[in-house]
Order: structure tokens, then sequence, then C-alpha cells
């Protein structure tokens, strides 16, 4: 069995990935601190309980992404040749399921609350012997969901396209959706103090609606990538342009007549084959270590390609179907 | 974010205008100066009834609370079931029958005040109409000035209770 090489990321790389690490490290931590805080001040609001369930949900991803680096580093091995990349997909996969699943759930539950009617009902809490509105604390909880969750993300989301890894992508714009789901929540809290009991239902239900809609978009792309979709940029979804490079890179080859290339994403790299219809056949073999080579040099994230001399190529399908 | 700093500021300036939590539908201002319609359910040393008064510690806050919202309370008697369905259809105001935190009824459109007496396991509150914020805060926080006499009130009806 041809075992490929081991690797993950290049040496110029590797203090951004240590960066990535200690910032999902902090981010668990202030997560978890936020939800025990949301939790002990949820009472009857369903936006509290929604924020709540949100604030749960955005440590899949940071998590997914620390255990993920744990198994992603080691080395291929006869039973598994191709390594162990692909465990990224599988995590993003599952916390996409999770964001879908959960944001159906909870808007379910908004829309019966609405339906029902269900007024939430607030009360005191009493705190050094004064008695405080529960919804004043609930805002003061929800400011503090607010603020390290925009800077987290702006820090993040660079990482991400740099390292080309979408654990941390999909975790960078959890915590944008996480202080958009607490400015939602405190309007729906301030209106329940306003006596709009319905105010706290329809915050809850634009939340639990964003969740689904991110959790359908992370789903579809998760299953894209399980597909063998041919490599994305992480941001906009367009077709990374490594793989026009690639093709270009062989063309430019002069001993090449003809040239297309089939590529596939494996976690942050990238596996693939570039079939090529040669001009002639002198000196083959060394021809096609240069090229191999010279694809090597373009990108880190090619990690293992080949080359496959065909009398000719295929038509192209020219429509090319973006899902 | 200087944008939702100014929101966050506003926000709370704002709230502090005016009377806040409000009612969804102005329940303590219904009360206040008129009635106050209190469903009860017979429940020794809380609520406690003889052939021609009504008595208990419970019933003894309500008049109290009462009164400082220069209301006349209207006593309406019932089952348990009665007055839950009541309340949940807001025909009543309160349900008082020495109910515990752990009530099955709380499941019901109505809302439970935080525990305003505590001995051993038993944490008590009473029920009352869902939502209705400033009501409830009104009622904690005289429920709150009451903490410390409310030990003697449950001996006092206890003993009352043995002869």
């Amino acid at each position: 069995m041809k075992i490929t090489k081991q690797f993950e990321f290049p040496k110029a790389l590797l203090p951004k990935y240590k960066k990535a690490k200690r910032i999902e490290i902090i981010s668990i931590a202030y997560l978890i601190s936020t939800a025990l805080l949301m939790y002990i001040t949820m009472s009857g609001s369903q936006t509290m309980k929604t924020a709540w369930v949100e604030d749960m949900l955005s440590l899949i991803p940071a998590i997914s992404f620390l255990i993920t680096t744990k198994i992603f580093n080691k080395a291929p091995n006869e039973q598994f040749p191709f390594g162990y990349h692909r465990v990224s997909s599988i995590a993003y996969l599952c916390s996409s399921l999770a964001l879908f699943t959960v944001g159906g759930l909870l808007l379910i539950d908004a829309i019966l609350a609405l339906v029902r009617q269900e007024h939430p009902t607030i009360g005191t809490v009493v705190i050094f012997g004064q008695p405080i509105w529960m919804g004043y604390l609930m805002m003061l909880v929800l400011v503090y969901a607010t603020i390290p969750a925009i800077f987290l993300g702006k820090v993040k989301m660079p990482l991400a396209e740099k390292l080309h890894e979408k654990n941390l992508y999909a975790d960078a714009k959890m915590n944008k959706a996480d202080w958009m789901t607490a400015v939602a929540s405190i309007i729906g809290v301030a209106g329940i103090g306003l006596g709009w009991w319905w105010t706290d239902a329809i915050a809850a239900a634009i939340i639990s609606a964003d969740i689904l809609h991110d959790g359908y978009v992370n789903l579809r792309e998760a299953t894209y990538d399980m597909l063998d979709q041919a490599p994305k940029t992480i941001d906009d979804q367009d077709i990374h342009p490594i793989v026009d490079q690639v093709k270009q890179v062989l063309e430019g080859q002069d001993w090449v007549k003809k040239a297309e290339v089939r590529l596939r994403e494996d976690g942050h790299v990238f596996f693939g084959e570039g079939f090529i219809v040669p001009q002639h056949t002198d000196h083959l073999l060394s021809h096609i270590n240069q090229g191999v080579e010279a694809v090597y040099q373009l990108d880190w994230k090619i990690h293992d390609f080949h080359i496959t001399i065909v009398d000719q190529l295929p038509e192209q399908p020219k429509e090319k179907n973006k899902g | 974010m200087k944008n939702y700093i100014v929101f966050l500021a506003l926000s709370f300036l704002l709230l502090h205008c005016h009377p806040y939590p409000r009612d969804p539908e102005k329940t303590l201002e219904n009360v206040s100066h008129h009635e106050l319609l209190v469903g009860y359910s017979v429940n020794p040393p809380w609520v406690i009834e003889t052939s021609d008064s009504l008595q208990g510690v419970e019933v003894a806050l309500m008049q109290e609370f009462a009164q400082r919202l220069h209301a006349e309370i209207r006593w309406i008697p019932g089952t348990e079931n009665e007055l839950f369905k009541d309340l949940a259809d807001r025909k009543l105001h309160m349900v008082i029958a020495g109910l515990t935190r752990d009530t099955p009824w709380k499941k019901e459109k109505i809302g439970i005040t935080r525990t305003y007496y505590k001995t051993g396991k038993e944490e008590y509150v009473m029920a009352i109409l869902q939502g209705e914020n400033a009501f409830l805060v009104a009622l904690e926080k005289f429920l709150l000035t009451k903490e410390h006499q409310i030990k003697s009130l449950v001996e006092k009806y206890e003993n009352h209770q043995a002869i």
C-alpha cells in the first residue's frame, strides 16, 4: 500500500496554528462562563433559553477543532493510507448537523410560545438583601455575551483563511451569531419589561431562524465536502483558484500538449491527479517528476499529487454545477 | 462598536424613565384602589377556614398586601383544580393554597413567586397571573419585607390549629 506523507501545516504557518489553538481554548472558557450565567438568570424567558442553547451549541466547533488537532497530526499508516486529514470534515458535518437540528427545534418552540400566548413571567432576585428585577440581570449577562464574542470572531476569521480550517471558520461565524443573538435577546428582554410579552418569543424566533439558516448552509457545505467536491475557498465558497493554477503550471511545461486536473479536499490539504497528453514521450519519467515538483511549489495545501499520462482527454463538462 | 455602546446606553436610559418592568395587562394598576381577586384552597396553617372567618399565614400576608395597594380582597374558594384553571383563564389575580415550588401546577399558564419561606425541603410560593411582571415584582418585594415575620406567623397558626 502506498502511504501518503505525514504533514498538516508548513513551518511558516505553525505559529498561526498554535495561536488558533490558544484562541479556541480562551473561547471555550468564555463560552462556558456565559452559558453558566445565562442558565442562572434564565427564569421564564424563551429568548434567554434560546440564547443559552445557542451559546452551548457554539462550543461544538471550538471543541471539535481542538479534538481534531489531536487526530489529524497522526501519521498515515497501512490502515489509513490517506492519513487522518478528513477527520476535520467529519467534525464539520457533526457540528453543522447539530446547528441545523437545534435551530429547527428552537424555532418550533418559539412559534408555539407565540401561538399559545405564553407570557414570560420574570420576578425578582435578592442580591445583598435588595430585590432586583431578574430582567436587568439577564440584560447584563447578555451584554457580557456580546463584546468579547465580537473580538474573538475577528481574530479567528483571518486565521481560518490562512490555515484553510473549516471548523475554525464555522466557529468564527458562530461568534458573530453569538453576539447578534445576544443583541436580539437584549431587545426581547427589554420588551418584556415594557409590557410587550411577545417581544420575547419573536426575538427567540428570529434567533432560531438564524441558527437554522447557518445550520443549513454549513450542513450543505459539509455534505459537499464528503462528496469530494472540487476545493473551495473558505469564505465565498468559489472553486479554489489553485485548481486553475495547477492546470496552468502543467500546461506551461514544454512537453505537455494538453492537461486537465482533478483535486479534492481532505481537511486542510488537497489530494489530486493531473491528466496529461504529452507532446512526445522522450524523457517521460523525469518530465513527470518535474511536473509534480512544479505543482508542489505552488502551494503548501497541495499535499499528494500524481500525474497520469493519457492519449486523449475526455470532453470537459462546461456547466459548473455550483449546487 | 461605538453605535452598539450608544444603543445600550440609550436603552438603559429609556428603561429608567418609566415604571419598569410593566404589566402587559396593567394588573397592578387595575388592582390598586380596587379589587384583588384571590383564589384560596384550605391548607393549614397557610389557609385556615372556620365557620365565621378565614385565617392563616398566607391569608394574613394577603390582607396586608391588599392594604398596601389600597385594595379590597374578594376571596374565591375552590379546589386547586378549579382555581388554577381560573388563574390560567385570567379570571383571578392570585391563588394561595400553601403551594410549594415543586407544585405540578407551575406547568399551567400561570406564574409563581420566588420562594418566600423555606422550612426543611419545602419552599413555599404563591401562584400569580402569568406574565404580569410589575404585579409580581410588587408582591415579591412585599413578601421580602415580611421575611423575618413569617416564622412567627407559621408558629402562631400552627398553635391555633392545635387549639
